[in-house]
């Protein structure tokens, strides 16, 4: 009793949804078409537990897009300096945000869990005679919510770069169990803001779920010049900034709510260098050594090592802080040659680097010939079109939120639906 | 504790399981090879393999690509347990990755094949429950739709468009930067 031929090979719903979980999350309007090809196809993508699957099944989120300052456009009316930045979004993904436009007077400080921490610049901030506060919000490109974060009261800000700041889902400060960030866009964050006043450093977090302000939560007698403008990076529950104080790191311990700094060698010294994490999740740096080769270091904190790479002039400095006040060894991990890499036009003058990407582990170069992103992994190369911008941050989420708008109704609309969706 | 490992590999490699076809097709296959699919993993578990294992949902052509995938990967699996971590330098690293690239052209020449097999493939791979399989196959589908618009996705696919035309409107308003 043998089979009849058989007939072409139909797929059954749930293989159909095997096949929609592989469509790549770098490609976010893929999905969306998918929605249009049928109903049982809609049905499928515009699932919550399809999008559930879907962010598990690829787990890492995907670069859509990096914000840089864009076309600076002269501000209206009285501005002398003319001119503000505006954080424009660069896609790097079939992703279009709703403001296309950019935000005009605000610069991109930081971007995590899929969230954008800008800051508003004072039109007078070019000339820093009156840099009073600073304002800062929140805008979560896939959602289109932006909020504006309470002013810090912050007579004491006058030099720019005395503050750096990070924003994080909430979950993050509490062990960062709660939440794998890979759908947790309305859910509460946070904004922490490290800066300097008195030439000490301190630590005010703003939480969306709970504050209405800022509250202070930490201080030390640490001391610290200021923060090079460049995004922290988030290594389990410590956010880790670029600082000047020497060469140093400055940290701050969401757990324990603890400042530290850490000193590093001379050679690794602000703008030649960038924070990144490493492969096994560790705190890590990259560098250029000479003109095209990126050297990566991972980095390892021996508590009860004393100053060993410090120059002396500095150690005087920083004796009575030896508790909080460590050294870090710095272990080679991997150098990519660039040079073997990147097109020749790319070569034309020094590589700069522009940004790094948590999560994604991409390393952005800015080249002669625009910006490329470097997989610190494969060590794939790839030109980022459209964006010239020195500094970058890079964005990284899953867009699946909108296919929820793909579920006009489900099944063959009944009377009712007839009635109120009437068909010409 | 290396060797014994091995060991017990042999002794599996030994051991033959017949599998037939849903046209009646018996196939001679290693317990290695075989046990790459769930399904029949549980039936030798359950001790349920003597005089062969029935599949009456594959066809003998489609069951000889599934063995072809199963042994060549039965290998690999052996293989990666075989130089895991105490011969972890460079030398063995380096055989491994000519190992995993010849894996790899062995998976694309695979894929080689028209949309009906394909789609046997996938289920076939769904019913033995070959994970590898199933998420090589399904993955060439989807690479296969990429940046294809829904008309072409349709077309390929042979997939009755049952969406009204306001159904459809409704989600490109609702989507329009997917569009853009």
């Amino acid at each position: 009793m043998g089979p009849p031929p058989s007939p072409p090979s139909e797929l059954m719903e749930e293989l159909v949804e095997e096949v929609l979980l592989r469509f790549p999350p770098d490609d976010p309007a893929s999905l969306v078409r998918a929605a249009l090809v049928c109903r049982l196809w809609r049905r499928l993508v515009s699932a919550a537990a399809f999008r559930r699957r879907f962010l598990e099944f690829h787990r890492r989120p995907t670069l859509l897009g990096i914000l840089c300052d864009g076309q600076n456009e002269p501000f209206p009316d009285e501005d002398e300096y003319g001119m503000l930045p505006t954080a424009c979004f660069v896609p790097t993904s079939s992703f279009r945000p709703a403001r296309a436009a950019g935000h005009y007077g605000q610069r991109a400080i930081d971007a995590r869990h899929g969230r954008v921490l800008l800051h508003h610049v004072p039109s007078e901030s070019g000339s820093l005679r009156t840099p009073c506060r600073v304002d800062l919000s929140v805008w979560d490109p896939i959602t289109d919510e932006q909020r504006v974060l309470p002013s810090l009261p912050v007579h004491m800000f006058r030099n720019p770069r005395s503050w750096n700041a990070a924003v994080l889902c909430a979950a993050t400060a509490s062990g960062g169990t709660g939440c794998d960030h890979l759908d947790c866009h309305r859910k509460p964050f946070m904004v922490v803001f490290m800066g300097i006043k008195n030439s000490r450093m301190f630590a005010c977090i703003y939480a969306s779920d709970k504050a209405s302000a800022w509250s202070e939560v930490a201080i030390t007698d640490l001391h610290c010049n200021y923060f090079e403008p460049a995004p922290g990076v988030l290594v389990g529950n410590t956010l880790h900034f670029l600082a000047y104080s020497g060469y140093a790191i400055a940290n701050y311990d969401m757990a324990t709510c603890a400042i530290s700094v850490l000193h590093l060698p001379w050679e690794f010294r602000y703008p030649n260098i960038m924070l990144v994490t490493t492969e096994d999740g560790r705190l890590g740096l990259a560098n250029m050594d000479g003109k095209y080769k990126l050297c990566l270091w991972s980095m390892e904190v021996d508590n009860n090592k004393d100053a060993t790479f410090v120059p002396t002039s500095r150690v005087i400095n920083l004796e009575k802080l030896v508790d909080n006040n460590k050294d870090a060894t710095l272990v080679p991990s991997r150098v990519i040659d660039l040079e073997k890499l990147l097109p020749v036009n790319a070569l034309k003058v020094s590589l700069y680097l522009s940004g790094f990407a948590e999560g994604a582990r991409l390393i952005f170069v800015w080249t002669f010939d625009g910006l490329y992103s470097i997989d610190m992994m494969s060590k794939q190369v790839k030109k980022v079109s459209g964006c010239y911008a020195l500094d970058v941050v890079p964005y990284l989420s899953f867009h699946t939120s909108e296919l929820e708008a793909t579920s006009t109704c489900d099944g063959p609309p009944t009377d009712q639906e007839r009635a109120s969706f009437p068909i010409a | 504790m290396a060797s014994a490992g091995s060991g017990d590999e042999k002794a599996a490699a030994a051991a033959m399981i017949t599998l037939i076809s849903s046209d009646n097709e018996k196939f001679e296959v290693t317990e290695a090879t075989a046990t790459l699919s769930q399904t029949i993993r549980h039936m030798i578990e359950d001790g349920c393999t003597d005089g062969g294992v029935p599949l009456p949902n594959v066809t003998s052509k489609i069951l000889a690509r599934v063995i072809e995938y199963c042994k060549k990967h039965a290998t690999a699996a052996a293989g990666e347990e075989g130089s895991s971590s105490s011969f972890s330098d460079a030398a063995f690293l380096e055989v491994d990755r000519a190992f995993l690239e010849e894996l790899e052209e062995f998976d694309d020449a695979f894929l080689e094949v028209d949309r009906a097999t394909l789609f046997d493939l996938i289920l076939a791979a769904n019913y033995l429950d070959i994970k590898g399989l199933l998420n090589l196959t399904c993955q060439k589908v989807a690479d296969s739709v990429k940046g294809k618009t829904p008309e072409q996705i349709r077309e390929m696919y042979n997939i009755v468009n049952d969406l009204t035309p306001e159904e459809e409107a409704e989600i490109r308003r609702e989507t329009q930067w997917a569009f853009e």
